[in-house]
């Protein structure tokens, strides 16, 4: 085969120019996975707690305690997880962050009302800050999230919020 | 990266065993040249379409691992002295829905979606129904 000078700058260009594409479309989809990684991970996070909230008021709630303000703040916690949306969707993201606020508080009360209620029984009181901790336990530790090997790259919360 | 380059580099048609060593080169050279470049082109595109891919799904199995903690701890804190089973299945809960357990990539398919039910959540519904049961709560 020959080839002049001309048709052989053409094809050098040509070449790079599907060298680029395919380097680009790899690296399209490798950040599209990162990030999706992430936000399995920030998802997983940010709704566990409410999925407690959630589990507890359903256990108290069978106590049948018979008293309509804890009812009522039962009722109003559950409404409020309901309502809120699994996206991250902007409007969505401002709005959560003022329902938790919300949730956060009402909980706290159902909590100081449940160990009003059960304070015959001596149980040891379960607090909000030990029920958050619960939650920071199972989701905040994310050292390698979804490796399964110990080796592999570990990155912290913080480290991967401040790169996003 | 390895693999990668042998995907990309790597000899993938007859035809291309007939072209010319010369051609053969010129092709390898130019193309690497502008795959490099091309992965470094793109940096940030398309990180945040892929959060917001797999945040809700991220989030429904934080909410379901959530309610069987909240529940299990609800239980064990009310009836966890009398039943040492209860007790065991609140820590072992704990241990076995931690975040990097729960989003393992064993479980996900290459591009981290969930084709079925979550297994290790499956279980651990069913164990935290048989306390609902027992102690007459609402199952999950």
């Amino acid at each position: 085969m020959t080839m002049d000078f001309d048709d052989s700058l053409t094809l050098e260009e040509q070449y790079y120019q599907d060298g680029y594409r395919e380097g680009q479309n790899e690296n399209l989809k490798q950040n599209f996975l990162e990030g999706k990684q992430f936000g399995l991970q920030v998802g997983f996070q940010r709704f566990i707690i409410l999925g407690q909230m959630k589990g507890l008021c359903d256990v108290v709630d069978s106590y049948n305690f018979q008293n309509p303000l804890f009812e009522k703040n039962i009722h109003t916690v559950r409404t409020l997880i309901n309502g809120l949306e699994m996206n991250n969707d902007d409007e969505n993201v401002i709005g959560f962050e003022k329902v938790l606020v919300k949730l956060k508080n009402k909980f706290r009360t159902i909590l100081i009302a449940l160990q009003r209620l059960i304070k015959d029984e001596k149980k040891k009181p379960l607090t909000f800050e030990m029920f958050e901790d619960v939650s920071r336990a199972i989701a905040g530790d994310i050292k390698g999230f979804v490796e399964d090997d110990e080796s592999a790259k570990t990155k912290s919360t913080q480290d991967q919020a401040q790169s996003w | 990266m390895s693999n990668a380059w042998e995907d990309v580099w790597g000899s993938d048609s007859d035809a291309e065993v007939e072209q010319s060593p010369d051609l053969l080169k010129l092709r390898d050279e130019h193309s690497k040249r502008g795959y490099l470049d091309g992965i470094v082109s793109s940096k940030e595109d398309n990180l945040q379409q892929g959060f917001d891919d797999g945040f809700p799904t991220g989030a429904q199995l934080g909410k379901q691992v959530g309610t069987i903690i909240g529940i299990l701890l609800g239980l064990q804190a009310r009836f966890g002295d009398e039943d040492e089973d209860l007790r065991k299945a609140y820590i072992n809960a704990q241990k076995e829905l931690q975040i990097n357990k729960v989003l393992s990539k064993s479980i996900f398919d290459p591009n981290f979606d969930l084709h079925e039910k979550h297994p290790v959540i499956i279980k651990w519904t069913e164990i935290a129904n048989v306390y609902c049961k027992k102690y007459h709560v609402a199952s999950i």
